[in-house]
Formats: C-alpha cells, structure tokens, sequence
C-alpha cells in the first residue's frame, strides 16, 4: 500500500527552477519511495525527499491533512527521528485567490503540516513555518493539474 | 509652488443674454450616465513663440486628467471655430453651441520671467456664463503641476468633488518568470508621468500591499525578510528611510492606516489563525481585534471615520465580508452570497464598498453598500486584486490579469462602472494605492 501511493505521488515530482540555491533540493521532491534508496546518503536532505516525502497537498481553499499526506508525515517523523536535523515548512497556493488572502492561507497549511509531524513527537522548535502564499508557484502551469500540485506544504530539511 | 494671481471675470459677462436655463453640473449619481462634452483650446496659441509647445503639452495634460475621469468627452479640437486667444476675450458661444460642447475652457500661457503665468477661463455654453476665471503661476519647472491645478479646478467646478489630478500612485512593480519573481516599489503620479523606484530591485525580494499613511509622507507595505515570511516596512516618502515595524511573532499579512494616522491595522498568521490587530505606532502597543480561532481573518479597511473595520473572513467556511465595531471583538457578516469575497476597501465617502470576488472561475470588483445590499459589479477578469479608491471616492484602482500567466497590469474605473481606464507601467503593477490628496 505504502509503495503505490508512493509512487502515485511520485508522478508529482516537478522540475520547477530554484529561486535559490538552498531551494534546489525541493526541485525534484515527491512523496518518498524506496525504489532508489540506495543512491541518497541517509541523512541528507535528499534522502528525506526520496525515501521520505516532502510534500502535502490540499484542496481549494482548505487546509485539512488528507490520508495520503498522513502517510508523508509518518514518513517524515521517522526520518526526523532518526537524524538530528531541523525543518522548514513552505505553505503554497494555487493562483485562484488574492495575494494577501493566501499568504493566510499558506501559513495555515504550513501548521498543519506542522502540527501533524508534532502528533508524531517532533518538537516544534525543530519545526520552522513559511508562507509563499501563491507568489512562488511550484508548478508552472494553469490548469486544474497544475494548481493541484500547487496547493502544497512542503517540508525541507535545513543545512 | 503655485500661486493664485487672481480671479478672472468677464467684464462682458451682462451683456449676455441670461439664459433661462439651468447651470451645467456635471451629475454622476444619476443612473444613465453621460459624460459632457467639452471643448479645450489650445493654451499656447496666441502665446510668445517659445511658449507654444509648453502651452500646448499642458492643454493635453489637462485634456488627459478631464478625459480620463470618464466624466469628460472631448469635442474634436479641428472642429474648433473661434480661436482660443479670442475664447480668452470673449466667447462667441454660438459657435461652441453648434459643436454641441457644453463646457468650455479656454486659456493661455504666458512668460513671467522663471514662471509661467496661466490665465484661463471656463464657460457654460448653453447658459452663455462664465463658471471660472484664474490666473496663476508656478516655476517653469512645475508646469505640470499647474496643469494638473486648472484640470482640479475645472473639475471642481462641474462637479462639486475635489479634484485629484496631483495625486500619486505607489505600486509594485514586478518582472520576471512566475517561479522568480522579483518585485520593486515604484511611484508616479496619477496620470503614469515622473515614474521612479522606491526600492532596489538587484536582489530577489517580495514586495506586497503598499499602503499610503493619511498625510501622504509614507508608506507601509510587506517585504520578505531573512525569515522568508513577510513583514511590514515603513518607508519615509520624503527621505527614502525605511524601518521595520515590530519584531511580532508570526507572518504579517496587509497592513493599513487608520484614517488618523495613528493606528496600522494589520493581519498576523500564527499557529493556523490569521487574526486582525492594531498597533498603535506612537506606543507601539499591538492590540488584537479579531479572535476566531482557526479562521483567516486578513485585509482590514477602516470606515473613513475610523471606527469601524471591514475585513475578510472565512470563520462561516468561505471567504466572506465582516464589518466590526473597532472596539468589540465580534464581527458582523454581511455578505451571503455564493462565492469568495476578497479584499474589501472603504470608500473616503463613507458610502460604498468595494471588493473583488471570486465567482464560476472568474474574478469581479464590485461595489456594495456597507449594509451589504446593492452589489454590483463593476468589472470582470480572470483575475483582479487589491482595488483602492481614489482620494475623492470616485475612481477605483485595481490589478487586473487578463489571462493565465498573463501580465497583471493596473486600471482604474469609475465607482458607476464607467470609463475603465490602463494605468501605464514600465514593468507589470500590481498593488496600486492612491495618494490622498495633496495640499499645495
């Protein structure tokens, strides 16, 4: 069950350019899979994007963890669990909204994202919270499929 | 600096024949509008020669302002019979009858040493009475301010609102690809001229939600800092200082003046509620306003009088209008309609309010009573944001995207729909805000 809804997931990794370097790693994330394992060193901010997920998605204009983004997070945690390192969630939005509105909007994902990855005992002063509202896309497009994949939380593991 | 020489009057003025019928006023409330038709000479003819083509830029300064409200329709200046020096002397007003111009404004400049002296005069055609006669200076340099005084003052005069033609602008300017946006402050008055940068625009940065203070001497507005989430800037119009206000904890969503001047009303996104406060800049106390835990409460607008805010909220589920008392914690919901209603601005008459909505995959502006009853939409796009009124309530400023991915642009509109109007930028703009009006 795991590995289908990972791979399905998987089918949302994007290559969307890096608005800086440190933003690189979020550039091929996806919802974690172990088919490659062995190519990430454990640890590293890549092997938490491929053999964990790093990102939640949402419907319009709700920011309610769904079952497949449970899934991620339990991934997350355990990951988080096994190595020292903090995280920085980046709440996203789709185009379909005011600017202001969705800056809210994206930090109210961001905490959900957040506050699920604490259920599961990580401490919130490991956790940090962004919000890009709608002003960085990370898929490129104006479509339904496209604004799916922007309504997303996504976690990255910082240097 | 411009300077009132004198009123002008027509020495001729009794020798009309005093027409039995009514004044021209300009009315905008009325349902079927129809904008008046008015003739504009030339303010260089007649004048010193090295005079003519400033005369002639400020004739279509002014053209431009009158025309531009929507309120206005130019009579076609080939068409023109009489002269303009001789309009100055006295109007032959069967000649501007048979144009059909109501109104008529003649005018010239002359050379006054460093400044330029203007004499003008407007005249009710139909009624055969003259409405207003100035002479004025300013310093060379100032000519299109001048301009811009006499457009006021013609407007004033047939309308009965204040005029707002030496207003500005502030806006953000952006460019770019959509994932790397890079966005800079920009200002211009009114009518796009004297365009300049307010910020640097060498680093990626993330500029929001400009907002004039009351006095017009700053502006406040959202930058991402190092945290990456955005927080409220002030910056001094005058000297360039900026200052950052707080530190607050959490994310800090579109801030806006209290009409005194005194208050910043902003939203503050913590923990997954985005509740309104109030900072108060002399004691740089913050107070909170709004309490719905969970909901996102963000763009309060304050009544002109300050004592109430309209907001959005979507503590109902959706984003909707709420109206509260400044001083009670509860707000009142008056929207109820289907869709999602965003970004509510006060009119500075009290009377309206303007919004966009998002409805069917379109986006609207619309206008509203501040009951919530009369809705009516203004404008349709596939996107519009952040709309702003005009100083004297009678125009709205707003983003338009025309288009998916397609460039946001800024258009302002008349509050009866009427005469929708680009404002040019260099770069694409979004987040106008209108000056309030300037005093000399």
């Amino acid at each position: 069950m795991r590995l289908k809804i990972a791979s399905i997931l998987a089918t949302a990794a994007v290559l969307a350019g890096c608005g800086s370097n440190e933003e690189c790693v979020e550039v091929h994330g996806h919802g974690g899979s172990t088919d490659h394992a062995h190519q990430f060193h454990p640890g590293t901010a890549a092997d938490f994007v491929h053999n964990a997920g790093d990102r939640v998605y949402y419907a319009t204009d709700k920011s309610g963890v769904d079952k497949a983004g449970h899934q991620v997070i339990h991934r997350e945690a355990d990951w988080l669990k096994k190595y020292n390192k903090t995280v920085t969630i980046q709440g996203h939005c789709d185009e379909r909204g005011s600017v202001q509105y969705n800056l809210a909007l994206g930090e109210r994902r961001s905490n959900a994202h957040k506050k699920a990855l604490m259920a599961h005992g990580i401490h919130d002063d490991r956790i940090k919270t962004v919000s890009y509202g709608k002003n960085r896309p990370i898929v490129l497009g104006h479509n339904r499929a496209a604004w799916a994949k922007n309504r997303v939380s996504i976690a990255v593991i910082d240097n | 600096m411009i300077r009132l020489i004198s009123k002008v009057f027509l020495a001729l003025i009794l020798c009309f024949p005093m027409s039995a019928k009514s004044e021209l006023v300009v009315d905008i409330t009325r349902g079927q509008f129809r904008p008046v038709p008015i003739a504009i000479t030339n303010f260089g003819e007649g004048a010193p020669l090295h005079m003519n083509n400033l005369g002639q830029e400020m004739t279509q300064v002014i053209i431009n302002d009158l025309v531009n409200t929507g309120l206005f329709d130019l009579v076609d200046p080939n068409a023109y019979i009489q002269k303009g020096p001789d309009v100055l002397m006295v109007p032959r007003f069967q000649d501007w009858r048979i144009l059909n111009s109501e109104a008529l404004l003649g005018g010239q400049v002359s050379d006054d040493g460093d400044n330029i002296r203007v004499e003008f005069r407007l005249f009710d055609v139909f009624a055969e009475r003259q409405l207003e006669g100035l002479a004025m200076s300013a310093s060379k340099k100032d000519w299109r301010k001048l301009a811009h005084t006499i457009a006021d003052a013609v407007y004033e005069r047939l309308t009965g609102d204040k005029g707002y033609f030496r207003t500005q602008i502030v806006y953000v300017s952006e460019r770019g690809p959509q994932e790397k946006r890079s966005s800079r402050l920009a200002v211009m008055d009114q009518d796009g001229e004297n365009h300049h940068f307010l910020t640097s625009g060498n680093v990626y940065n993330d500029i929001q939600s400009p907002h004039f203070s009351p006095d017009g001497k700053s502006v406040a507005y959202l930058e991402r800092g190092r945290d990456k989430n955005t927080h409220v800037r002030v910056m001094n119009l005058h000297s360039g200082d900026t200052s950052i206000l707080g530190p607050f904890k959490g994310i800090e969503v579109s801030p806006q003046y209290s009409p005194d001047g005194q208050n910043l009303a902003m939203s503050i996104a913590e923990d997954g509620t985005t509740s309104i406060y109030e900072y108060n800049i002399p004691t740089q106390k913050l107070n909170r306003l709004t309490k719905a835990l969970g909901s996102i409460d963000v763009t309060p607008y304050y009544s002109p009088d300050g004592s109430k805010i309209v907001y959005v909220s979507d503590q109902a589920g959706a984003a909707k209008l709420y109206i509260k008392d400044r001083n009670f914690s509860v707000g009142q919901r008056i929207t109820f309609n289907e869709g999602s209603y965003q970004t509510p601005v006060w009119s500075p008459r009290g009377d309206l309010i303007a919004f966009t909505r998002r409805a069917h995959g379109q986006f609207y502006l619309g206008v509203m009573n501040t009951d919530g009853t009369g809705e009516r939409m203004l404008a349709k796009s596939f996107y519009i944001d952040s709309p702003e009124w005009a100083p004297n309530g009678r125009r709205i400023l707003y983003t338009r995207q025309d288009s998916p991915g397609g460039p946001h642009k800024l258009f302002s509109i008349d509050a009866t729909g009427y005469k929708e109007v680009r404002h040019q930028t260099p770069e694409e703009g979004t987040f106008g805000t209108w000056s309030p009006l300037i005093p000399d």
